[in-house]
């Protein structure tokens, strides 16, 4: 049987003015020359029209100690490091940083913190300089995940959930998705879709998954998948897999994995364009204190570097008296 | 401002007469199209922004991340087939939603948006907005901002990782209809917030965009994706009364009631009467005009 490199669409930063205005703020007011990590928030959606890329979201509340997403959203955890010149900025080691991530990652997973709280597994981490004179801010965002000692693979092409469930099953999972979902104060990101032999479709957390291995169930991995192509599931599902391969792997060789979309259109829930994914799961035990950690987000060039924005038409006051009436 | 903190909150609905609805009113509007469009959320925004007039939860309505694939001046032509009448029981046959531009002879509804201008000194003055002059409005390149290519790494580990997905950026002007299979969009996106304007009594659209990169866009850019009949006169940059940090694009609110009232006679006349719950499907239907390539559910099937 032919099998296929697993790859995963990579996540795109997006940030609103209200981001940039409450960091220039903190740095003034709070962090003042203080370059120690500090603890924001992204957040991700399942929901995008075809064609757009898989989006990480960070607005004014990303520095909100009690943030919530917002509805139908999910939390990803944040690492913000804010450099005070431009040179600390260059020259820092990029691949330490990651690495403290990526730790913070590994840790969750092989303490079990991880099992019950699976979002830990959505992390991200932000370098940033702002040059509050000019109000340009250098930044540059990592996804960090977790490599396995040999690529994921495909054992087949990608299936379109229609193909694998019936309408009616669609129908039944749109249910007790919701009914999985108001169990929790916010979103949940990672699940487990449990399909029982009398075709009975349940979703639970990834902690209870014991209860329904070794019996006469079929377990699938299911996440909320933020991209939208038919071909590739987007990057939370790497450290789910990282998780998946660290506690059940090899006595587990191959899982179903629903990359689980749910579009609103007119009033109605449509998860068909949903995919699910036979994969071949790979050995996480490593020699190391971490496997090996990627993640950092490539530049409008496609290539590896921060990127720039220039918010002074908007935010400078007197630019803004100016263009004033 | 201080018209805004003077004003004393609408009580009594003056919704037919008028074509202004009371903070109860917008409340019960939103709860309306939050159902039917779930698209669209109610936001609490910044906790020391709270609006006492407004439920805590329910101080805005937010839809985010919108696509707006094409600049207006790309679709600045009449095309038959994007027309679409929409069904009102009146005997001139309801009145054409263009999918685009209002166009002279469409109809008096899209006309009547078409007219929304700043028209009165004394209303700009009272309200205390800020026009955006684009008398001089280049970018800003008198500072000078580091070489960003000087900043690319080159030996780092994601080089080398073949389980990344190597983004096969398409542009929307290619081919948007199969867009989907060949790969990613580059397209622009905007947040979209309704907020209840205590002055002109009627809701207010606030616009947040972004471009291909996910970076804001300036306000210059922005007017791109408005109409240009209302690019400039009716889109104002003003402090968003939720939401902290720089001036948010704002269409101004001073002609909304006129165009409500309008609506609101033009269904009566049909033999049809017009729930104040409708009002907000309505608002987001007719500033489309204003902005007619972002691509929001404004809902467009819905039954007067």
């Amino acid at each position: 049987m032919a099998e296929f490199q697993l790859q995963f669409a990579p996540l795109s930063s997006i940030l609103d003015g209200g981001f940039w205005h409450k960091l220039s703020n903190n740095k003034l007011n709070v962090y003042g020359l203080d370059e120690s990590p500090k603890t924001i928030h992204g957040f991700y959606c399942n929901g995008d029209p075809p064609g757009m890329p898989c989006r990480m979201n960070l607005e004014y509340i990303a520095f909100d100690v009690d943030f919530k997403p917002p509805l139908r959203c999910f939390d990803c955890h944040g690492t913000l490091i804010n450099t005070n010149t431009i040179d600390k900025f260059k020259d820092c080691d990029k691949k330490e940083l990651l690495a403290m991530v990526g730790k913070k990652i590994w840790q969750s997973i092989t303490s079990g913190e991880a099992l019950s709280k699976p979002d830990l597994l959505s992390q991200l981490l932000l370098l940033t300089y702002a040059d509050l004179k000019k109000y340009h801010y250098y930044y540059w965002f990592a996804f960090p995940c977790l490599c396995p000692s040999e690529d994921f693979r495909l054992v087949r092409s990608p299936q379109k959930l229609h193909e694998r469930l019936t309408s009616s099953q669609m129908e039944r999972l749109i249910t007790a998705y919701d009914e999985f979902q108001s169990h929790h104060s916010n979103h949940q990101g990672y699940f487990i879709v449990v399909e029982t032999l009398d075709d009975v479709l349940k979703i639970d957390s990834v902690q209870n998954i014991s209860e329904y291995l070794n019996k006469n169930t079929k377990v699938l991995f299911g996440f909320s998948d933020p991209c939208t192509l038919e071909g590739n599931p987007g990057w939370p599902l790497r450290n789910y897999l990282a998780l998946i391969s660290y506690y059940w792997y090899p006595s587990l060789q191959e899982v179903e994995v629903l990359c689980f979309r749910c579009r609103i259109k007119d009033g109605n829930c449509d998860i068909s364009h949903s995919i699910v994914l036979t994969v071949k799961l790979s050995s996480m035990t490593t020699e190391a204190d971490l496997p090996k950690c990627v993640g950092w987000e490539k530049n409008e060039r496609q290539k590896l570097g921060p990127r720039m924005v220039n918010l002074s038409a908007s935010m400078d006051p007197v630019k803004l008296s100016e263009s004033a009436v | 401002g201080v018209a805004e903190y003077l004003t004393p909150v609408l009580k009594e609905s003056k919704f037919r007469e008028t074509g202004v609805i009371t903070p109860e009113e917008f409340v019960a509007a939103g709860d309306h199209i939050v159902h039917h469009c779930p698209t669209w959320q109610w936001a609490m925004g910044d906790e020391s922004r709270i609006k006492p007039y407004l439920p805590r939860d329910k101080q805005f309505l937010i839809t985010r991340k919108v696509p707006c694939y094409k600049r207006v001046k790309q679709v600045d032509n009449h095309q038959e087939e994007q027309e679409k009448v929409i069904e009102v029981d009146d005997e001139d046959g309801g009145w054409v939603d263009t999918h685009h531009f209002p166009d002279s002879g469409i109809g008096q509804v899209l006309e009547a948006v078409s007219e929304m201008t700043l028209d009165s000194k004394s209303k700009e003055s009272s309200s205390g907005r800020a026009v955006i002059n684009t008398g001089d409005d280049d970018e800003d390149e008198d500072e000078e901002a580091e070489d960003m290519e000087a900043f690319e790494e080159s030996g780092m580990l994601e080089e080398l990782d073949d389980a990344t997905l190597n983004h096969q950026a398409t542009t929307p002007h290619q081919d948007s209809e199969s867009g989907a299979d060949s790969g990613v969009l580059q397209t622009r996106t905007y947040d979209l917030n309704i907020t209840y304007d205590k002055y002109y009594q009627t809701p207010r659209l606030w616009l947040n965009g972004y471009d291909e990169n996910g970076k804001p866009l300036s306000v210059d850019q922005m007017y791109e994706d408005f109409s240009q009949d209302h690019a400039k006169k009716t889109v104002t940059m003003e402090t968003h009364p939720n939401i902290p940090g720089p001036p948010m694009a704002s269409v101004h609110p001073c002609r909304h009631a006129d165009v409500m009232k309008k609506i609101i006679e033009m269904v009566a006349d049909g033999g049809g009467e017009l729930g104040v719950h409708m009002y907000l499907m309505i608002f987001l239907k007719f500033v489309q005009a204003v902005i007619p390539t972002i691509e929001y559910d404004y809902t467009r099937h819905f039954t007067m």
